[in-house]
């Protein structure tokens, strides 16, 4: 039987990568070069491939982690790395100028692969400014989509075995 | 020779006349019909293409490329990739990197020869890296 694939995408600088490392079993395998734009600013390097990380859960069942890039320009791969996933992990940075409006990117561009599979959302950086998790909910609620909405620190194990377990929760409920 | 599509994705980047001139140079030799440089995160900087095709798109993934080919030279661990070359039935797609943070492209017809197109564009990574870090 094929291991079961999850994928993290998200915003530039969200954490993806460090949260596939959080959680990981194997050395990650990464794809980060200089970064040489305004992200630059935030992050000294950047995912332009993917990551790949494992992590095995209490049934002995092994699930398979890639992390795509965050920028738009990498599309071509997302639509490569979702092929044969499960489900989808979306990190947002609440810091971004406007991360509710990236979520609502995310949700669209992933839109096909949502549909036939699940996702979970974390928020990362929530803070006194920018958005509320309620704020994120509302957008869910206005587009008609459910999905699990967590403040998370994606450094902190817990946090994304939080994710992980959301993730399964929603599969088991959709397969009933 | 003279139907070169010239774009300047950066007017304000250094010695951008001279490195033009470089990746027009490459695109002279017969077969080769795109040259692109770019940034190592994936975006296009200077090009030169006699074909409609998109430079951003080629810059985005030639680094996606590269990253997946260095990071499989590593796991293999085998030292420092050189190039990647991509065969295929109607043309020829040599990457390699000019510098810590940039790289080209160089985009051939098949009827071209292999080991003048791998040549050239060495050579022309080499005059761009001299260039760059001439003026850095």
């Amino acid at each position: 039987m094929a291991q079961p694939k999850f994928i993290f995408t998200g915003t530039p600088g969200v954490g993806k990568t460090t949260a596939i490392e959080t959680i990981s079993e194997i050395p990650l395998i990464k794809t980060e070069v200089p970064t040489t734009d305004e992200l630059a600013e935030r992050k000294a390097m950047t995912t332009v491939a993917m990551d790949y990380g494992e992590f095995t859960l209490e049934d002995g069942h092994k699930i398979r982690l890639y992390g795509t890039p965050g920028q738009k320009r990498f599309e071509f791969m997302w639509r490569i790395l979702i092929d044969g996933g499960l489900g989808l992990i979306i990190l947002i940075d609440n810091e971004r100028p406007d991360p509710v409006a990236d979520l609502a990117m995310y949700l669209d561009d992933f839109g096909d692969f949502i549909a036939d599979t699940a996702a979970v959302i974390g928020i990362t950086r929530l803070g006194s400014q920018g958005p509320a998790l309620d704020d994120y909910i509302e957008l869910l609620s206005e587009r008609g989509q459910m999905h699990p909405v967590f403040d998370v620190d994606i450094r902190r194990k817990d946090d994304v075995l939080l994710l992980i377990d959301a993730l399964l929760s929603c599969l088991e409920a959709e397969a009933l | 020779m003279s139907v070169f599509h010239l774009q300047h994705k950066d007017s304000d980047m250094p010695h951008a006349e001279e490195i033009q001139a470089v990746l027009r140079q490459c695109l002279e030799y017969p077969g080769v019909y795109g040259v692109i440089l770019s940034t190592i995160d994936g975006n296009a900087l200077e090009q030169v293409l006699k074909r409609d095709i998109s430079a951003d798109r080629i810059a985005t993934m030639n680094s996606s490329l590269l990253a997946l080919a260095e990071t499989l030279t590593q796991e293999t661990q085998q030292q420092q990739n050189r190039f990647v070359i991509l065969e295929n039935s109607d043309g020829r797609i040599v990457s390699l990197r000019v510098n810590r943070t940039l790289l080209m492209t160089a985009i051939s017809y098949h009827d071209s020869n292999l080991g003048m197109v791998l040549k050239i564009s060495q050579n022309t990574a080499n005059t761009l890296a001299s260039l760059i870090s001439e003026e850095s």
